[in-house]
């Protein structure tokens, strides 16, 4: 396995280089926009860090499935796999690989965004506002934190089922905008059979509701249907997948 | 001072045993055997589909073969340690990203392949794109690309080469390179398979050939030994029994005239099938040696002629010489 190879590709186009900009801008953005302008619209003027948090949310769950399908298909789409493959022809090692560097990116941008939350947070609470909150921050682990974790389990079977940008993008974004729609139309139909088939697929709720100890095996299956049993396919197409 | 030679002074075999790869009711590749040996320049050549691309990928295990095996030195492509420090390949030039130097593609391939950065532009300059490193290779030529590409085949200093329709894109002064250096790395004990669709630059670069069609083997040996080779020319009082009776007997040929044809057979098994097919024959002789191209057309049954073109496409699969 080769995770650092596997960095340095993706690292080292100008694809991602642009990608990365645009996301560190998002990121900034986002926070100061949670951390620092929260004081002058909460009533007691203060910056809480879970709500700058929940801010950050929004760009990471467009900016981790996006790196993280282009870092796990992105070479089958420009057809680089060919010379990966060549050069290192054990295939499953070489996803693992891409698995782990997708991972270790997603942990350095999630530490990052979180300090960069904290950071904001204080500058906003303790310097223009009111005070800072961090008392809240298990609500970040219990809360946020799932969600981003699913975001990123999601992502990545989508990128090792589908093995395309293009559809693993569509894939990876689009669906939990509908399941979150089809859950909204569901309560709004009040049928408890359509409620249910949307709580078997919405792995965001049952990731928050697994991280904060109140699961029970049916939150599971969300992780079967949408994480599981994509990745297993995956991985056997991957294994069998031929190139050129 | 850069080095295109291999590292070892005898590179390994390269072994095609059996091979089958079927798409569907489709034989890509049927059957398929041949060997190349260190030192020899191999050429690789067949019409469009006649499965030397997939050969290709099977040989380096980008695809696995239905029956048969493919090996470098007497192991798969998949099974090597360091398939780059043994095996470089080239295969599709378009298989490099866009978005990546061409200092930073093989600089990374030397990373992955265990080679120190200085290979890099060691190699960058080996290729003759020295001037060119900083530029992304998605602004590149055709013909820089296959540049690159064989750069990044040669990172790992291997003793194999395995390159599909390198001069593809090459202008006169970079066909003159690879062959060039096709030739000092099988001089120094390397073993290079090539395919190729240039006919007069393979036939001034390889010393071996395996010719198939259709997936099938239909002729190996050495240059001089299919350029020397006559076929046979021959007319028949019936030109239309002698060309249903080759078709019958999946006979390569080539019209000549309006009456006469070249067959890919000798004279006395001209003779055989005539007699056998109760043909009456009015003339009968082996044909001087040719070109690599009349060598081409006959053993693939494919006409250069443009008005004969739809009775080539009439023609079946030629049947095996050996």
């Amino acid at each position: 396995m080769r995770p650092d190879i596997d960095l340095r590709s993706f690292l080292d186009t100008r694809g991602a280089a642009i990608l990365l900009i645009l996301s560190l801008i998002a990121v900034v953005g986002f926070a100061a926009l949670g951390g620092l302008i929260q004081p002058a619209l909460m009533p007691e003027g203060t910056s809480d860090v879970s709500f700058t948090v929940f801010f950050l949310t929004l760009p990471l769950s467009l900016i981790i499935p996006v790196i993280t399908v282009l870092m796990t298909a992105g070479e089958w789409s420009d057809q680089s796999i060919q010379n990966t493959l060549l050069q290192r022809p054990g295939r499953l090692s070489v996803l693992t690989s891409k698995v782990l560097a997708t991972t270790v990116v997603f942990l350095v941008l999630v530490a990052f965004s979180f300090g960069l939350a904290a950071a904001t947070t204080w500058i906003g609470g303790e310097l223009m506002g009111e005070g800072a909150v961090f008392s809240t921050f298990d609500e970040v682990l219990t809360s946020h934190l799932p969600l981003l974790v699913a975001t990123l389990l999601f992502s990545l079977a989508m990128g090792i089922v589908l093995q395309s940008t293009v559809l693993g993008l569509v894939a990876a974004i689009g669906a939990p905008f509908v399941i979150t729609t089809a859950g909204v139309i569901a309560m709004a139909l009040g049928s408890d059979l359509v409620s249910d088939i949307v709580r078997a697929l919405d792995l965001q709720t049952a990731a928050m509701t697994l991280a904060a100890g109140d699961g029970t095996a049916f939150d599971l299956l969300p992780l079967l249907l949408l994480v599981i049993v994509p990745t297993v396919v995956g991985i056997r197409r991957w294994a069998v997948r031929e190139v050129g | 001072m850069t080095s295109t030679t291999p590292s070892a002074s005898a590179g390994p075999t390269l072994e095609v045993r059996g091979v089958t790869k079927r798409y569907g009711a489709r034989a890509a590749v049927d059957d398929l055997s041949f060997v190349c040996r260190p030192g020899t320049v191999t050429g690789f050549l067949g019409p469009n589909g006649a499965g030397k691309s997939t050969t290709l990928r099977i040989l380096t295990g980008l695809a696995r073969a239905d029956e048969g095996e493919a090996l470098v030195g007497g192991a798969p492509y998949r099974s090597l340690s360091h398939p780059a420090r043994t095996v470089g390949v080239m295969l599709d030039a378009r298989a490099l990203h866009g978005g990546r130097t061409g200092l930073e593609t093989l600089r990374l391939t030397a990373r992955t392949v265990g080679m120190p950065a200085s290979r890099a532009d060691e190699v960058l300059e080996m290729v003759g794109l020295q001037g060119a490193g900083g530029k992304r290779v998605g602004g590149y030529s055709y013909g820089m690309r296959q540049r690159l590409g064989i750069g990044v085949a040669l990172v790992g200093d291997p003793a194999v080469l395995i390159l599909d329709e390198p001069a593809n894109g090459l202008d006169p002064e970079g066909i003159r390179w690879m062959r060039r250096l096709l030739r000092s790395f099988a001089d120094a004990g390397g073993t290079v398979l090539l395919s190729s669709h240039q006919l007069r630059e393979v036939e001034a670069t390889v010393d071996r050939l395996v010719v198939i069609s259709q997936g099938r083997l239909v002729r190996e040996g050495t240059l001089e030994e299919l350029t020397s080779e006559s076929g046979t020319r021959v007319t028949a009082l019936d030109p239309t029994a002698l060309r249903t009776a080759l078709d019958k007997h999946g006979i390569a040929y080539e019209p000549r005239s309006e009456t006469e044809l070249e067959v890919s057979l000798v004279p006395e098994d001209m003779g055989r099938l005539a007699l056998r097919e109760q043909l009456v024959l009015t003339s009968l002789g082996a044909s001087k040696g040719n070109g690599l191209e009349e060598v081409f057309f006959a053993l693939t049954g494919q006409l250069e002629a443009p008005p004969a073109a739809a009775e080539a496409e009439n023609q079946p699969a030629p049947a095996p010489i050996r």
